[in-house]
Formats: C-alpha cells, sequence, structure tokens
C-alpha cells in the first residue's frame, strides 16, 4: 500500500470516529433529559403550588380578619388558584411516580397495575379540577378542598407502598449479586495466595462482608414478610383503611431503613476490599495503610464495634 | 506539514474517544420531604449509603446501591397541602 493511500485511510478513520463520538455525544445528552422531564415539571408545579399556597393562606387570614365582601371575593378566588396548582402539583407527583414504576427494570415486579391505580387517580383529580374551576362559593371550594385532601391522602399512601415494593426489589438485587461478589473475592484470594502473597487482611475482609450480609438478608426477610400482608390495602394495591395503612407503611420503612443501615457497612467493606485488592494487584498507586487497617488486624470487625457502641446505632436506638 | 497534520488528526481522535466514555451527571435529590396527615413518618436515609465515586468497580455492586440512593430519594417527595380550612 503506497503512504498516500495510507494517509487516505487515518485520515477517514478518524473523521469517522469523531463523527460517531459526536453521534454518541448527542444520546446521551438527550437520555438524561428525557429521564429528568418528569422531576423538572414536578419542581416547577411545586413553585407554582408554593407561590398559590402562601397567597391563599393569606387571603384566609384576611378574611377571617376583616369579614367582608371585598375580602371574600378574593378569597374565593385565591382558592380556586391554589386548588388548580395544587392539582396540577399532585399529578405532576403521581407522573414522576409513574414513569419509575414503568421503568424497564420494575416491569412485572407488581403483584397488582400500579399504573392503572395512578391514572385512576389522576383522573379524579382533572374531574376535580374541573369542578373548581366551576365553583364560586367558599362552601363548594371548601368541599373541593377537602376532596383534594382525600384523594392525595389515598395517592399517596399507594405510591408510598409502590416505592417500597421497588425499594425491596433493589435491596433484593443487592442481596443476590452478594453471593457472586463473595465468589469473586474468593476467587482472586486464591489467585493472590498461589502468587504467594499475603491475603490475610482480604480474608478477613470477605468473611466480614459475608457474614455482614446474611445479616442484611435475614433483615430483609422481615420486610418481605410485611410486604406479603400489606395490611391496609388489597390486593390491587388500592388503599381501603388509611389507617392501618398508615400503620403498616410506617412498619416497612422503618424495616427498610434498617436494612439499608446495615447495608452501609458491607458495602464500605467492599471498597476497603477493592483497594487492598488493587494494592496487591499493583494497580494502585497507594502506599500508605489502608483505613481500618486495626480493626482487620486485631480482627474485629464493623459489627462486634458496633455491639460495643463503638460505630453508628443499630435497631431500636436513636438515630 | 504532512506531521502537523497527522498530530492534529491524533489530537481530534483521542479527544473524540475520550468523549465517547462520558455520561452527564444525574440528580436525584427533589422536592422536600415535608409529612403530610397522609403519609409516613419519613427520616432520610439517602444518607445511610454514600458511595465513594472513584473506588470499588472491581467487585462492585455500586450500581444498586445508586440504584437504592435514588428510589430512597424520590420516594421523600411530597405535596404539602394547606393545612388551612376555608
Amino acid at each position: 500500500m503506497k503512504h498516500g493511500q495510507r494517509f487516505n485511510i487515518l485520515t477517514s478513520l478518524v473523521a469517522a470516529v469523531f463523527i460517531l463520538s459526536l453521534f454518541s455525544g448527542i444520546v446521551a445528552a438527550q437520555m438524561p433529559a428525557e429521564k429528568n422531564d418528569n422531576k423538572a415539571k414536578f419542581e416547577s408545579t411545586g413553585k407554582l403550588f408554593e407561590g398559590a399556597k402562601a397567597q391563599f393562606e393569606n387571603a384566609l387570614k384576611q378574611f377571617n380578619a376583616k369579614n367582608n365582601s371585598i375580602s371574600k371575593a378574593d378569597l374565593v378566588e385565591k382558592t380556586r388558584d391554589y386548588l388548580e396548582k395544587a392539582i396540577d402539583h399532585v399529578i405532576s407527583y403521581l407522573d414522576t411516580v409513574k414513569s419509575r414504576a414503568e421503568l424497564p427494570e420494575n416491569k412485572g415486579l407488581f403483584p397488582f397495575d400500579a399504573s392503572k391505580n395512578i391514572d385512576a387517580h389522576i383522573a379524579e383529580l382533572q374531574q376535580l379540577r374541573t369542578k373548581v374551576q366551576q365553583d364560586s362559593t367558599t362552601e363548594d371550594l371548601r368541599a373541593d378542598n377537602k376532596q383534594l385532601k382525600d384523594i392525595y391522602a389515598r395517592a399517596r399512601l399507594e405510591t408510598r407502598y409502590d416505592f417500597d415494593i421497588i425499594l425491596d426489589n433493589s435491596i433484593g438485587k443487592f442481596i443476590a449479586k452478594s453471593d457472586n461478589v463473595s465468589a469473586r473475592m474468593n476467587t482472586q484470594i486464591q489467585n493472590f495466595k498461589t502468587k504467594g502473597k499475603d491475603t490475610s487482611n482480604l480474608e478477613t475482609i470477605s468473611a466480614n462482608f459475608t457474614n455482614l450480609m446474611q445479616e442484611v438478608a435475614a433483615d430483609q426477610k422481615k420486610t418481605e414478610a410485611l410486604l406479603a400482608v400489606h395490611t391496609g390495602f388489597d390486593n390491587s394495591g388500592i388503599v381501603k383503611n388509611n389507617t392501618d395503612a398508615l400503620a403498616f407503611l410506617k412498619q416497612v420503612d422503618d424495616s427498610q431503613r434498617e436494612t439499608i443501615k446495615i447495608m452501609r457497612t458491607p458495602s464500605r467493606q467492599l471498597q476497603v476490599f477493592t483497594r487492598e485488592y488493587r494494592i496487591l494487584s499493583g494497580r494502585s498507586n497507594v502506599t500508605g495503610q489502608p483505613r481500618n487497617q486495626g480493626n482487620l488486624r486485631n480482627g474485629t470487625t464493623n459489627r462486634e464495634n458496633r455491639r460495643n457502641g463503638t460505630n453508628p446505632p443499630t435497631r431500636g436506638q436513636a438515630q | 506539514m504532512k506531521t502537523i497534520y497527522i498530530v492534529l488528526m491524533l489530537i481530534i481522535a483521542a479527544s473524540a474517544l475520550g468523549c465517547m466514555g462520558k455520561k452527564p451527571s444525574e440528580g436525584t435529590t427533589i422536592g422536600t420531604p415535608a409529612g403530610t396527615s397522609a403519609s409516613p413518618t419519613e427520616t432520610s436515609v439517602s444518607g445511610a449509603v454514600t458511595p465513594t465515586p472513584s473506588e470499588n468497580t472491581d467487585f462492585g455492586n455500586q450500581s444498586d446501591i445508586n440504584t437504592i440512593d435514588s428510589v430512597v430519594n424520590d420516594s421523600s417527595m411530597d405535596v404539602p397541602l394547606s393545612d388551612a380550612n376555608i
């Protein structure tokens, strides 16, 4: 091949790579924009809502103080505006939750049709908005306000339940992958041993990680037991008793919060293991001692330190 | 002249390949976790798992932790309706 031909080929290749990089940059820029549309809308409706709420509350104060026709007319106008903005904001919230529920990774996750439940509330809210726009007395608007609160209370409980299911699944994935992570850690330890390297730290970390993940898995089972009963919700994911549903969700929240808190420790163990692994494999420039070296060397684990009160509090203790 | 041209093309190619690996950062925090009478008591747990971005890719389940953080943040979204009664 002649020199000139090589040069032309090189130029063409570089041009092609450059064009491809532009394309991938555009696609990458679009993806997060689409994903954040709902969140941006929620923020935007939120600002309008807060402004309308402040004006409504001020108008109510004025009416209660003056109780004349002018303050009453102003109250009606501000109430109507507040209710409309509140409805828009709640719909925006529901759209955001729905988009989360419909993500590909959440497909088939729910034992009921979460999107359908959300759509039903959106339809209720849209009907209410039409009524609000037509109502002109404080009595009618009072009833509208009450209805809005009722719709939102139910929708909020149901979407919280949806989130708990999604979170339960995410935690479950983390736990499921930990077996594979443990196996890979052990494989690398064996590799280093055959090369005559000191793997005592890695073995300690790996053992700690495995034990802690067993604790996480055991804790997760408590949340799953609660979700299986779903007190206050029927099998379609619809709230049937607000009080029972609220109590149930609080229990699930507390349980999941505890599980995530416990997960923090094996997560850090993994980071320490990776650092040690990189040092031993020569992929790190770190020459000093890694963190938690004292804990690893004297055999104590973070779990033991937690019990001794030297780590963050566990179940039952105040944060 | 030809050498300068080659160097320029290589620089363009290098920067192009560098651009392909980048992903814009994504915000996950939104809304204020103000409770309403209908919502459970909420305390943020997003601080419970705080990944170190520069580490933990060889054995990582970091993406799962990030997902959990994201879900927790989204679940705290709320619409604080007015308590005032007409």
